[in-house]
């Protein structure tokens, strides 16, 4: 996934955002899929815990700073994975690699969907793009 | 070619070195090579000048014409002296007779600007063989690690040292005033170091030796060589080298004392170290020295760094090319500055860590004792830890502030107070995880809740949550991570205060300070693996999010007041806002009892002063949080007493107390955790009143500190209730304290490294102090889980209720009952004489003959019991030689002092005796 050049800060920001996490869903799946190397795959489920999903979900908030963009999808990621895990128990459908492969699923398609977001709006908006969130 | 005239200064200042100046002008006078004149420059003090005058003929008197004080006085004579090389002599020295010969030789090099010779002590009292040599020049004289003679130095030592007439119409402003003794208390030193620098600045090809032939007996009186001199001499260095450093910049001002502070000390502690092994205790005390001599130097260093702003009209018009009389006194430059600040957070910082994990690596776990972990690490745990909170304390005090480094220093100080743990142990602390542990193991096991086995079945969101990534990850039990969930949800909570803070408008000093003060104050330890901590987190978030979008300006505030408090007043709130807060509150709702209603609290708190827009929010909070109680209330009004506490508030807001008669290490750490606790709140109020004697807006963040023990009103939560305010309240009050700490919102001063040591000296022992009883060993673990997963289900009877049990996913047919302990079934009293035969009847009783009943004793129930004086070593004895005696009870496990006993058939048909009464209490 190339970067666009000449971008402005918060906008290549949070495409290397998106990248990261991105490369994190997709690193998670293939350690699941081969059973992958305990330490690795524990620290890869961590920052997937984390950061992922709530990635998706701040990568298409119209804008946001720095430090809401590392803080806030921390609080979504937990919250939203607490909800779906919860939710699934009480329903009696505890199927926890299902869930994780629905969630890694959605939280690829939220990040795709911001990344084409944000390179179909002008570039020059991008360079304008003022820090206020 | 002819050899050059000398002028000879020597400065005076007192009648009571009345001798020694007259040994200094006779050593003079009785030079090889006589020098063309001899000044005496007398600092402000008319009847030596008198006495001078009337006593000393031939010789040149002078009053000091500048400012008190050494360099004034060397300034005068400079002004005056014709020598076309012009030597210095301290009033306590006298030269050999060759001295004048010897400097004077060296100048036939035309390219020496300067020629120092050696000074040597001359003890008035015996040597202390505590001082090192390479502390000699707290004494004034030369020491270990000195180039040697000829080489190249970058400054003289003042006491001997000469230059040629040129370096002074190169540095025409001549020694510095506010350097050197007199114009401070401290004996303040470094003006040769300046000048000799400035020089250089000023003709880089300048070149200054050493001639160690030309040497001086330099006095040293009894008080010179106690250790308050020598801690004050080596304070007074550092603020001096701080100075130094203002003036002509870091790289000169310290470029020998890297040499010196890196090289010379570490082999002179060793050369001490090595000393000692050849049974000479005095180098036990000279690597003692060294060690604190540099500590102190550090110290005043950081002093004189913090504290220089102060100093920088005369730092600033000093620095300049032009000369003082020029008044061109400007205004402190802050690129100026900026450049001469040191890079000590590159190696403050990596240095502190090294030493810390040396500390942790050489940790003795294995047996811990009184105040945990505290008393098992090594002195480099403390050294590493003292450093990173100056590397801190230096990082907030730069003219130009940097996230980055002060990201990284607030990860390494998450990282060095809350990773410690985990990284010493083998096991997770706090009896409790292993009870969280059960649950998720419950949930990953039956896919399903059940919530008649307890309330933590009925708020399941946090074992939901681990369930699931115990999966995903592929680990088969929590305890493979658990001990790391903690210093996790701190990392994780660093960002979240970021932006509250950001949002509340806290300058940028203040808004590094609030964190550091959170994690260093964030002594309770609830945020391990446990709901708590995700709901910690989560309310962060929540917290962060209504703050940073959901927020209203101050109406009673003006201005800048409005947006200090609560930055952008008015900011449109959508409704996807609404929606996320009002989801992420859910979740709470179900992840944690208590916390939503805390959060509620202070978002009620913040509606109520008009802080908050919509206000309408607080209400949907209210209404999602009871709506998720009302079908659990049944439960909860059942097992957990819920309105046995409401209106209670003054009992509610007692902290737990586990014994009446706690060890005295126990009380100790008891202590720590109140002062530190009343103290960050007290910090708050303060910080409240500067606030608002500055004009800014406090009444938010009041809001925000206070409110949670407003729900102490209608619950004490096990009486853990006030522990959970603090928990909620302490981000704010940590953002408030920050306020009174950094109140001129400029520069840091010495303040608030210094609290924040005092702070995380506190948190040290309310955090470690009880590890004795809340560690577990592998052994302990790994034997008390195969037995749960082995074993019959039915009641565990532990010795006391405090061990690494309920970890498997079965955990809900293993019943828990203590014998000691309040609520036990012994009680804290004395256990009866055969106490085997009396668990046996209770066991009998609770099972009613149908399940098998265990007793358990472990070393974690012990060290429980010695420190909260819930149960003595001989009680346990007792308790292990009756059932070990008793045909009631048969030893199954016995393991690394981990005995467990199974009772016996026998029991069903024992006769009623004397125990025949209700044993109930205490067991499920």
């Amino acid at each position: 996934m190339s970067l666009p050049v000449g971008k402005a800060g918060p906008s290549r920001r949070a495409e290397l955002l998106d990248c990261l996490a991105g490369l994190v869903a997709i690193g998670l799946d293939v350690l699941v899929l081969v059973g992958g190397i305990q330490p690795l795959r524990l620290l890869f489920a961590l920052a997937f815990t984390f950061f992922v999903p709530g990635r998706a979900i701040v990568t298409n908030w119209p804008r946001v700073e720095r430090w809401s963009a590392v803080g806030m999808p921390i609080v979504f990621s937990l919250g939203s994975l607490t909800l779906v895990a919860t939710v699934s128990l009480w329903l009696g459908l505890w199927h926890p690699m299902a869930l994780f492969a629905l969630v890694s699923a959605a939280s690829l398609a939220g990040i795709g969907v911001g990344i084409t977001r944000r390179r179909r709006a002008c570039p020059t908006h991008l360079e304008q793009e003022r820090e206020v969130g | 070619m002819s050899s050059p005239s000398i002028s000879v200064i020597i400065c005076v200042y007192t009648e009571d070195r009345w001798d020694h100046i007259c040994a200094a002008v006779e050593s003079i006078r009785a030079q090889s090579r006589p020098s063309a004149e001899l000044i005496l420059v007398v600092d402000h003090n008319e009847a030596l000048y008198a006495r001078l005058v009337d006593t000393q003929p031939g010789v040149i008197v002078l009053r000091n014409q500048e400012a008190h004080g050494l360099s004034g006085a060397r300034n005068t004579a400079v002004a005056v002296a014709k020598g076309e090389i012009i030597a210095f002599l301290d009033d306590d020295a006298f030269a050999q007779p060759e001295w004048l010969e010897f400097l004077t030789e060296a100048y036939e090099d035309s390219k020496i600007s300067g020629v120092g010779g050696l000074a040597q002590p001359r003890w008035q009292t015996r040597r202390p063989r505590w001082l090192p040599e390479e502390f000699y020049w707290v004494v004034g004289c030369n020491y270990r690690g000195m180039p040697p003679s000829g080489a190249p130095v970058r400054n003289l030592l003042g006491g001997n040292m000469s230059f040629r007439r040129e370096a002074f119409d190169l540095v025409p402003e001549g020694f510095r005033i506010d350097l050197g003794r007199s114009v401070d208390k401290r004996p303040l030193g470094c003006e040769e170091t300046e000048f000799c620098i400035r020089l250089r600045e000023r003709k880089p090809d300048v070149k200054l030796i050493m001639e160690h032939r030309a040497k001086v007996w330099h006095h040293v009186p009894g008080v010179r060589c106690q250790f308050s001199y020598f801690v004050a001499r080596c304070y007074a260095e550092g603020l001096s080298k701080a100075r130094v450093s203002a003036s002509v910049g870091w790289k000169a001002g310290l470029s020998s004392e890297r040499g010196y502070a890196t090289r010379v000390l570490p082999l002179g502690a060793a050369r001490g170290m090595a000393d000692l092994f050849r049974g000479d205790i005095g180098g036990l005390r000279r690597a003692g020295a060294i060690v604190a001599g540099l500590c102190v130097t550090s110290g005043g260093y950081m002093a004189g760094v913090m504290g220089r702003n102060r100093q920088l009209p005369v730092v600033a018009a000093l620095s300049t090319d032009d000369p003082p009389d020029t008044d061109d006194r400007r205004p402190a430059e802050e690129p100026r500055l900026g450049a001469t600040w040191p890079p000590l957070g590159s190696w403050l910082l990596p240095a502190s860590l090294a030493l810390w994990a040396i500390g942790l690596s050489g940790a003795h776990v294995a047996s811990l004792g009184s105040y945990g972990l505290l008393a098992a690490v090594g002195i480099t745990f403390y050294a590493g830890l003292g450093l990173l909170v100056v590397s801190i304390g230096v990082e907030l005090a730069r003219a130009q502030i940097s996230p980055l480094r002060l990201g990284l220093h607030a990860a390494a100080l998450i990282m060095v107070l809350y990773g410690s743990a985990p990284l010493v142990y083998r096991e997770g602390r706090y009896a409790w995880l292993y009870k969280t542990i059960g649950i998720v193991q419950y949930i990953s096991a039956h896919g399903h809740v059940d919530r008649s086995i307890d309330i933590y079945q009925n708020w399941p969101g946090f074992f939901a949550l681990a369930g699931w990534f115990d999966q995903v990850a592929g680990v088969s039990t929590p305890l493979d991570y658990a001990k790391w969930v903690q210093l996790v949800f701190e990392l994780a909570a660093l960002p979240l205060l970021h932006i509250s803070y950001r949002s509340l408008a806290l300058p940028v000093r203040q808004r590094w300070l609030a964190i550091f003060l959170y994690f260093g104050s964030n002594w309770i330890g609830q945020d391990y693996l446990s709901p708590q901590g995700l709901a910690t987190v989560l309310s962060l978030g929540i917290v962060a999010l209504v703050l940073r979008w959901m927020h209203a300006g101050n109406p009673s505030a003006r201005g800048q007041e409005a947006r200090g408090d609560m930055g952008r007043a008015g900011t449109p709130c959508s409704r996807p806002l609404v929606a996320g807060f009002a989801l992420l509150f859910f979740i709470v709702t179900f992840v944690h009892e208590l916390s939503p209603y805390i959060l509620v609290t202070q978002l009620a708190a913040l509606a109520v002063i008009g802080l908050l827009r919509p206000r309408w929010i607080v209400l949907i909070a209210l209404v999602i949080a009871v709506a998720y109680l009302a079908p659990n209330f049944p439960y909860v009004y059942r097992h957990n007493g819920l309105f046995s506490s409401v209106g209670n508030f003054f009992g509610n807001l007692r902290p737990p107390v586990f014994s009446a008669r706690p060890g005295a290490s126990q009380a100790v750490i008891a202590h720590c955790e109140l002062v530190l606790s009343i103290g960050v709140w007290a910090l708050a109020l303060i910080g409240a009143w500067c606030r608002r004697q500055s004009g800014q807006a406090v009444t938010g963040l009041l809001a925000l500190t206070f409110a949670p023990i407003l729900v102490l009103a209608i619950q004490a939560y096990g009486n853990e209730g006030i522990l959970r305010a603090y928990l909620f309240s302490l981000p704010w009050a940590a953002a408030l304290a920050s306020s009174a700490l950094l109140p001129t919102l400029d520069r840091g001063t010495l303040r608030a490294p210094l609290i924040l040591a005092c702070t995380v000296g506190l948190f040290l022992f309310s955090f470690f102090g009880d590890d004795a009883s809340n560690v577990m060993s592998q052994a302990e673990v790994t034997t008390l889980l195969t037995f749960m997963e082995e074993a019959r289900p039915g009641l565990v009877i532990c010795a006391l209720r405090d061990g690494p049990l309920s970890d498997t996913a079965n955990y809900n047919e293993f019943p828990i009952a203590g014998v000691y302990g309040r609520g036990s079934i012994v009680g804290t009293g004395k256990a009866p004489p055969s106490v085997a035969e009396f668990l046996a009847r209770t066991a009998e009783y609770a099972t009613g003959g149908s399940k098998p009943a265990y007793v358990v004793i472990s070393p974690v129930m012990l060290a429980y019991g010695k420190a909260y004086g819930g149960a003595s070593p001989a009680s346990f004895t007792a308790l292990r030689d009756s059932l070990a005696q008793s045909r009631y009870w048969k030893e199954i496990v016995s393991n690394d002092g981990i005995v467990v006993f199974r009772i016996t058939v026998a029991a069903a048909h024992m006769p009623r005796g004397a125990y025949n009464s209700k044993p109930a209490m205490g067991v499920p």
